[in-house]
């Protein structure tokens, strides 16, 4: 091995980055994204706004009370009778559009069940809806899957229908560049803290809104409650003083 | 009265370090922790102890300011580091003064202060005096510890004189710091001036030593031998009496539980949704499809995993691995004083094995445990060997009638095993 590849292996990280998310979802090679990290780094707005998202975004958040038919479609009544409306995931297999399911940890026996025929290669892949119309996915369609959790808990047949599956711990850089410059340097020494101190990039976000209006202290009474507030606040407190005063 | 969650009170040391560092800090709680002081910080473990409790928030300033303006560790110096260490807490209370987030003790812990130095006087402890009082400067205790120190003879008239001393020499320290805190190398100035001045007195030995027992870790505010009244409430008969303070806390529960074929399944009408069940409310109230209806499907089971139980974590990982998605599954232990009530299942989730790890050795607060079970949904299951105690682990005769009503009148059924309780969960979610 030549020393020039050598030190390129070694300075490439082994996190995935948001550059690599993003190359992902824009990739026409990849149906299925399971897209998972901590709370509030950016997993959704990514999977709204980043790569081909040109037919269109249908997104779900998934509940334990969430069934498949919301998924899928149900008859509304209409008149006399009843007509039937198609889901978000039947509207995006028909358009070619990407649907993007949150929180699928989340999701009842019943949703994960009928997400096996979906997230199948394009050859296999279709559903018959209560109509008897059969539907397979149009070109273009994609299903990106946020969570917070890895898809362990999943049933294995379903994990093993995801094309990629993708851990992201640093919060998307361009949410990031919205923090001013004082309040970035602190949050980003934040991320890396264990879940229970952990500051999330919403947090962080609203406080750089609020404070403006609200001052230091009651920004982060406000974002973060009266007991861990107050501990920010303190914190917060020894680097930005020469500002507040 | 239960305490609240202690997750919210802990500090930030990261965000204050003068160098970042991917490694986060541990947080204890000094109310658990047999420490000489109600604070304490070592840089290099990368350690802090704070009260986690609302009156812990001076204290954990005080030791967020030692992380962003001492050193690692203190020099070595040729008189008693204790010296060092109160000049070192004088500076950094001025300091958190000059920024504008002052240490502000709240009643409870000056009483307290107030106590430790009145026995400091008491004992002609000097030395003690002297430092207590140093490190008191910057807080809202200082007037109050210097103004008792005048009537306590020559001794206090010393401690006075230190302090005075010492203040000053802060102040111009701080008149010319830009930041208006005073420098750390100031500080060590200022405390071997002050060791001098304590030698000549004969409170240091040759070797600079001072005979005081006075122990200082980081906050000498708080420190003395006062834990002979709350030994004797632990061991006492009126302390076993009452339970101990119970907190409740939530584990993560990031696994699913398993669920029974048909159990939990229950579904409720409605005038929205996406499932048509019943065509012949059309006419009536409209309420045509049908939901899933939330709620509890299983039991609730309290598990007293003190030390005469015998439970292993592993046994406890079997229990949730055989329960059933709806029950709601909490642990609960205790050290001396005081213990902890831990849901680790919840409706179809659970904890992780690592999560199971009992809280203490001791009962203590089978009451408050029991009491949190008797407001669970039934049935409720209590796997637990009978034993209760009160404070100090001992048992007593009001702490076992309170159980026995708790138990009657909410219908909490005592099992000794953990697999007969895993067997009536299941039974009562397939019923």
């Amino acid at each position: 091995m030549s020393k020039k590849s050598k030190k390129n292996t070694d300075n490439r990280s082994s996190r995935v980055d948001w550059v690599l998310v993003e190359r992902v979802l824009s990739s026409e090679l990849i149906r299925s994204v399971y897209l998972y990290g901590p709370p509030g780094i950016g997993k959704s707005y990514c999977a709204y706004y980043k790569g081909r998202i040109g037919q269109g975004v249908y997104a779900c958040t998934l509940t334990e009370e969430t069934p498949a038919a919301e998924l899928r479609g149900c008859w509304f009544p209409s008149g006399d009778g009843f007509v039937w409306h198609n889901g978000p995931i039947a509207c995006a297999m028909l358009e070619g559009a990407r649907v993007v399911l949150n929180e699928l940890s989340h999701a009842s026996d019943d949703v994960l069940a009928f997400l096996f025929p979906i997230i199948e290669s394009p050859e296999t892949a279709r559903i018959t809806l209560p109509t008897n119309e059969t539907i397979s996915p149009a070109p273009g369609f994609s299903v990106i899957v946020t969570d917070n959790l890895p898809p362990d808990d999943l049933p294995p047949a379903l994990q093993d229908r995801f094309e990629t599956v993708l851990e992201v711990t640093e919060p998307h850089p361009e949410a990031v560049e919205r923090l001013s410059p004082d309040l970035r340097k602190l949050a980003l020494r934040s991320f890396a803290l264990e879940n229970d101190r952990r500051v999330s990039l919403r947090g962080w976000l609203m406080l750089e809104r609020l404070r403006p209006e609200f001052g230091l202290e009651d920004s982060c009474l406000v974002v973060f409650g009266a007991e861990r507030g107050s501990q920010i606040h303190d914190a917060l407190h020894f680097q930005l003083r020469g500002e507040e005063a | 009265m239960y305490q609240k969650r202690k997750q919210g009170f802990k500090p930030f040391p990261e965000l204050v370090e003068p160098f970042s560092s991917e490694e986060p800090w541990k947080i204890e709680d000094t109310n658990t922790l047999q420490l000489p002081s109600n604070g304490a910080v070592d840089h290099r473990r990368r350690w802090m102890a704070v009260p986690l409790d609302p009156s812990g928030r001076p204290v954990s300033r005080h030791e967020l300011a030692h992380v962003a303006w001492s050193p690692p560790h203190l020099p070595r110096v040729r008189f008693d580091a204790r010296v060092l260490a109160v000049v070192e807490d004088a500076r950094i209370n001025r300091g958190l003064d000059v920024i504008g987030i002052p240490v502000y003790l709240d009643q409870e812990m000056c009483a307290h202060v107030r106590l430790l130095a009145a026995r400091d006087a008491k004992r002609n402890d000097t030395f003690a005096m002297v430092a207590r009082a140093t490190a008191s400067i910057g807080t809202n205790l200082e007037s109050d510890l210097t103004g008792s120190l005048g009537g306590e003879g020559c001794a206090g008239q010393f401690a006075l004189e230190c302090v005075v001393e010492v203040r000053a020499a802060l102040e111009r320290a701080e008149a010319r710091s830009a930041e208006g805190i005073a420098p750390f190398k100031s500080g060590v100035r200022i405390a071997r001036t002050l060791a001098r001045k304590l030698q000549a007195e004969g409170l240091l030995d040759s070797r600079g030593r001072a005979k005081s027992s006075i122990e200082t870790g980081c906050c000498a505010l708080g420190h003395g031998e006062d834990e002979g009244d709350e030994g004797a409430c632990d061991r006492g008969a009126a302390g076993a009496a009452h339970p101990g303070e119970m907190e409740i806390v939530r584990a993560p529960m990031p696994v699913r539980l398993r669920s029974l074929r048909g159990a939990g399944r229950s579904f409720r009408a409605a005038t929205e949704g996406s499932v048509v069940r019943s065509l012949t409310r059309w006419p009536t109230d409209k309420a045509i499809f049908r939901r899933r209806r939330s709620g509890h499907g299983g039991a609730s089971v309290l598990v007293d995993t003190s030390g005469s139980m015998s439970i292993e974590v592993s046994d406890l990982d079997r229990l949730l691995l055989a329960t059933p998605a709806g029950a709601r599954v909490a642990i609960y232990s205790a050290t001396r004083r005081s213990g902890e009530l831990r849901i680790i299942a919840h409706r179809n989730r659970r904890a992780l094995a690592a999560d199971l790890e009992p809280y203490g050795r001791a009962n203590v607060v089978d009451v408050p445990a029991l009491e949190w079970l008797a407001k669970q949904p039934g049935p409720r299951l209590w796997v637990s060997d009978g034993k209760v105690t009160g404070i100090g682990d001992q048992p007593s005769e009001p702490v076992t009638a309170r159980v026995a009503e708790i138990c009657r009148s909410a219908r909490i059924e005592r099992v000794a095993t953990l697999e007969v309780a895993a067997d009536r969960a299941k039974a009562r979610q397939r019923s």
